[in-house]
């Protein structure tokens, strides 16, 4: 055995090389691992998107979409409704009010509602001083936003023949009920 | 040799691991993660609709409580206007008011909001005041809509005297129209 002059140091073994191995690998190892998990989990995840979807379209939504226009069916019904309610005029109110106040010497012979809420009848009265007397009446009234006489025109025999507007107060002529 | 391969093989490793993380784990996580926010939105979705859709049954079960409210609303407005109808129901009106019709004619037509059709006839009557009063009465509490709307009333006789009235009345009926 040769005997060398100047031995050499001997090598001691590197604690941190296989360590270094070992963490290099488990490393690895964890990286593939996690691409394989993370593939099956998104597998997985993508299974559930499309059977949620498919409850969506096929159960949920069809059902919705039936519903809500049957509803909307009933709601264009009841607007419907709501206008045409919306169009109703009452005039019984008017007629009764001029039973309550018309004079007996007064006689109305003609009407029309030719305007909203614009009631126009012509008239004749015996003279000019029951026009007047009824014109006070109709005038000290409730609920009438106003009492216009015009044409006002006297007749040879007397009796005047007019015309009169009657304006109600817009909360005058009662609620409408139905249903 | 061996020496140099044991020196570096960890590094090559552990390049490999690290590219492999940046080139595959990487884009997995984010298409897992993508797909799983596309999971939650459409789970919020179902679950929404699930909740509207709760909402509409119980909508619909009320309507269905209230089944005879809504078929007297059918009956109200019709689908369909059925003219002759509306004449008939007029002319049933004026008879049972103690009016008699002397003509009906259809004035136009036209619709209403979305779906709202509505006629206009020309109806002129011949009667009484009380038969006027009981007719304006008996077409407001018609079970099918109709609105009078405007009216000229002429005395026929001399003022004082019990006088027939000339009725001239424009009446609205209505229909819901099919496309709402």
């Amino acid at each position: 055995m040769a005997i060398e002059l100047i031995p050499r140091r001997e090598e001691k073994p590197v604690f941190g090389r296989p360590f270094f191995l070992i963490i290099s690998t488990v490393v690895f190892v964890g990286v593939a691992a996690g691409v394989l998990v993370l593939e099956q989990l998104a597998s997985a995840k993508k299974d559930e998107l499309n059977s949620l979807q498919r409850t969506f379209v096929q159960d949920t939504r069809p059902q919705e979409e039936e519903l809500a226009r049957q509803l909307q069916e009933y709601r264009a019904k009841i607007e419907n409704l709501r206008l045409a309610l919306d169009q109703r005029q009452d005039v019984l109110w008017l007629f009764e009010f001029l039973e309550d106040t018309l004079h007996p010497d007064v006689f109305l012979t003609e009407f029309e509602n030719m305007r909203e809420n614009s009631f126009v009848f012509q008239g004749e009265a015996v003279n000019a001083f029951v026009l007047e007397q009824q014109r006070l009446v109709w005038e000290g009234q409730e609920g009438m936003q106003s009492v216009e006489l015009k044409e006002i025109e006297l007749l040879s025999s007397g009796r005047v023949e007019f015309q009169v507007e009657f304006v109600p107060a817009a909360d005058f002529s009662g609620n409408i009920s139905f249903l | 040799m061996r020496k140099v391969i044991e020196q570096f093989l960890p590094i090559f490793i552990l390049v490999v691991a690290v590219l492999g993380g940046v080139f595959f784990l990487w884009p997995a996580y984010e298409d897992f993660s993508g797909i799983n926010t596309q999971v939650n939105i459409q789970q919020e979705r179902l679950e929404r609709g699930q909740r509207v859709l709760t909402q509409l049954v119980a909508l619909q079960r009320q309507i269905a409580e209230r089944q005879e409210e809504f078929e007297k609303l059918e009956y109200s407005i019709p689908e369909d206007m059925q003219l002759p109808a509306v004449y008939d129901l007029i002319q049933q009106l004026a008879a049972s008011s103690g009016l008699v019709v002397e003509t009906i004619t259809t004035q136009g037509t036209e619709v209403a909001g979305e779906s709202l059709d509505i006629v206009h006839v020309e109806v002129q009557l011949v009667g009484s005041y009380a038969g006027l009063k009981n007719f304006l009465d008996a077409a407001k509490r018609s079970a099918r809509i109709v609105n009078v709307g405007t009216l000229h009333i002429i005395a026929a006789a001399q003022p004082g005297a019990q006088s027939a009235l000339a009725i001239e009345a424009e009446i609205a009926a209505y229909a819901n129209t099919d496309n709402p």
